[in-house]
């Protein structure tokens, strides 16, 4: 045996010691109390190790190193085990426990040791690298949460959207899609989107798709596609396609988006039409300033001649014709107020609201004629009333006055036969009720049967007339949604038709 | 040298304007015949020696309202300088309107003279006393 160092020899004594003060308490006798409590507090604390450990890896979900942390657990059990044994051990010799506690301990560490090694270069940094796991894993996260968002964003949008692979083929689409088309979204999804364009529309789509894909920039609004879009039960309607690249991981996706241009066509339209009336009523506004001044001008032609010719007269002593003169100016200021009248009266049919009623036409048109019963007497017009006329929607006053103006005219130029007659009657038909006023005078060459319904046109010499009766006339059947016009030859009489449009319930409008 | 009497046609259908008219001829230094008819129709029956007019004197000037019934004046102007046998005669406009399209469109048809019916009679009498010295005195007519 070789002689030991001088160190060893100072441990084994510590040691030996020890030895000696374990078999004095296996024979009884004092207790090692530094033993006892040194081993009892490590054991504590070891188990608390394990407890807390265990509830840290329990608790923090994403905390790397799970395997790891486990044995570290298993460790710090095998080792508090091993420790409250010792402490037994000061008082009972359950030594067989003790050795399979240890040789259990050893078996734990040399695993957490060997699994610490596998990992060891990622262990490096292991804060920082738990860090850098968790922004991972936020970045997942945040990856999940925009993924949801741009879902919720492509479903809330007002327009109808697609997203759409390299070949055509419909990958999602939103429910305003769905709803614009009349598909349900399994019978959009996997089809060609060109299911959604007319057939004559297909060839310009794709080339314009070949132009898109050549050079995928998102097109400003611009430049988007005017199309027609068709639907399941085949109906199409005017849209808008934009094209918006979306290059992903698995290539280029197209988000398509489709606005539906009904109803911006139909206010375009709207608009339109608006605005070619407003011109056609500045132009006819336009017309009637002029006519208006320039038919006024020939009746103060009149006044002011006959004035001056007046004033000589009763200078020179003349006075014969004094009469005559102020009768002819009289005339003429009348035939000025007239005008005045009339005009106003037909710029108040265009804007003053109307009541509608529902009007018993006979008796209108009998009530009228029995107002004028002297002029026709006088005409010697035989007056024929058709019975049993319909009922129609209009405005009372308005329409007394287009028959009035119509009977006049009729007692005025269409007295000229040898038995003058004066036939009133109506056409029942599908869309719309027909009033006639017929007579069998001199009537109204065809060249001239839009002539008269125009601002003071007139056929023949009429001083008494202003002109604007038949203008009346027209614009009273334009307000009331109707029309005016004329049948007649030269020498064949005439007769004006009046046209009311009906109501789809019937009742007349 | 005593002056000839020139012959007018007056298309005129209003009758007021019709007798200031011939009242303002009245007196005037250069006597004249005044024939009138009442619209357009009349107007170019009367021209042509067509039925009532077959006896009719061929006019030295048309003294020619725009707004007539039946036939414009504008109508009767385009039918008078469109006719071989009318165009030599010198049509004076006369009338209430002094609109530029009425004005346009007469000289387009040729008229020869353009005038508007004065507000007043003095100034009346004083226009159509010119218009009858000018074209009654002072013009050449063409040889016939």
């Amino acid at each position: 045996m070789r002689k030991p160092l001088p160190a060893v020899f100072a441990v084994t004594a510590i040691l030996q010691g020890g030895e000696l003060l374990a078999s004095e308490q296996a024979g009884g006798g004092s207790v090692n109390w530094l033993d006892a409590t040194s081993s009892l507090a490590a054991g504590l604390a070891y188990a608390l190790i394990a407890i807390v450990l265990a509830g840290l890896v329990l608790r923090r979900r994403e905390l790397a190193l799970r395997t790891l942390a486990w044995l570290l657990v298993a460790c710090a059990v095998a080792a508090a085990a091993g420790r409250l044994v010792d402490a037994v051990l000061v008082w009972q010799p359950w030594y067989r426990l003790d050795s399979t506690l240890g040789a259990f301990e050893a078996i734990v560490a040399w695993s957490a040791l060997l699994s610490l090694i596998v990992i060891a270069p990622w262990t490096r940094g292991m804060l920082g690298l738990s860090a850098g796991e968790q922004k991972s894993r936020r970045g997942t996260i945040e990856y999940q949460r925009v993924e949801e968002q741009f879902k919720l964003a492509f479903e809330a949008s007002p327009n109808a959207a697609f997203l759409v692979d390299e070949a055509g083929k419909i990958t999602l689409v939103n429910s305003q899609s769905q709803q614009l088309f009349g598909y349900n979204q399994m019978e959009l999804v996997g089809q060609n989107i060109e299911i959604l364009i007319p057939p004559r529309l297909q060839q310009m789509y794709r080339e314009f798709r070949h132009r898109f894909l050549a050079s995928p920039v998102a097109l400003p609004r611009g430049e988007a596609l005017d199309l027609c879009g068709l639907r399941k039960d085949g109906s199409e309607f005017p849209v808008e396609v934009g094209l918006n690249p979306v290059r992903t991981s698995r290539g280029l996706t197209v988000l398509v988006s489709v606005v539906d241009l009904s109803e911006r066509r139909r206010s375009e339209d709207a608009l339109r039409r608006a605005n070619r009336t407003l011109l056609d009523r500045n132009r006819e506004m336009e017309q009637f300033v002029y006519t208006v001044s320039h038919d006024l001008k020939s009746p103060l032609v009149t006044i002011l001649g006959f004035v001056g010719m007046l004033r000589e007269d009763v200078a020179e002593g003349r006075l014969q014709d004094i009469e005559d003169a102020i009768g002819r100016i009289a005339g003429a200021a009348q035939h000025m107020s007239d005008l005045i009248n009339d005009l106003l009266e037909l710029s108040r049919i265009g804007r003053a609201r109307h009541t509608l009623l529902e009007i018993d036409m006979e008796t209108l048109v009998r009530g009228i004629t029995a107002g004028l019963r002297t002029q026709l007497n006088k005409a010697g017009l035989a007056l024929q009333i058709q019975p049993e006329m319909p009922r129609v929607m209009a405005d009372r006053a308005r329409i007394a006055q287009v028959f009035e103006n119509l009977i006049t005219n009729a007692i005025k130029y269409g007295a000229s036969a040898v038995q003058p007659r004066l036939e009133i009657g109506f056409e029942d038909r599908e869309a719309e009720v027909r009033f006639y006023v017929k007579d069998n005078g001199r009537g109204i060459a065809p060249e001239f049967h839009d002539k008269i319904f125009g601002l003071f046109q007139r056929l023949e010499t009429d001083q008494e007339g202003t002109g604007v009766g038949l203008a009346i006339v027209a614009r009273v059947m334009e307000v009331h949604g109707g029309r005016v016009w004329v049948e007649s030859a030269s020498e064949q009489g005439a007769t004006f038709w009046l046209a009311f449009p009906k109501l789809h319930n019937g009742v007349h409008s | 040298m005593k002056p000839k009497t020139i012959r007018f046609l007056l298309v005129e259908d209003d009758d007021d304007h019709a007798a200031i008219i011939l009242r303002g001829l009245k007196g005037s230094r250069v006597p004249s015949l005044t024939n009138r008819v009442r619209d357009g129709l009349e107007a170019l029956s009367y021209l042509r020696r067509k039925e009532p007019f077959a006896d009719a004197d061929r006019p030295d000037v048309v003294l020619l309202d725009l707004k007539l019934p039946k036939l414009s004046g504008h109508e009767v102007l385009r039918a008078v300088k469109s006719d071989p046998d009318l165009r030599a005669i010198p049509v004076v406009v006369l009338t209430t309107s002094n609109a530029d399209a009425d004005r346009d469109q007469a000289y387009r048809l040729h008229a020869n003279s353009y005038l508007v019916k004065p507000m007043d009679f003095v100034q009346f009498r004083q226009m159509v006393q010119d218009m009858n010295l000018y074209w009654g005195h002072w013009n050449q007519a063409a040889p016939s």
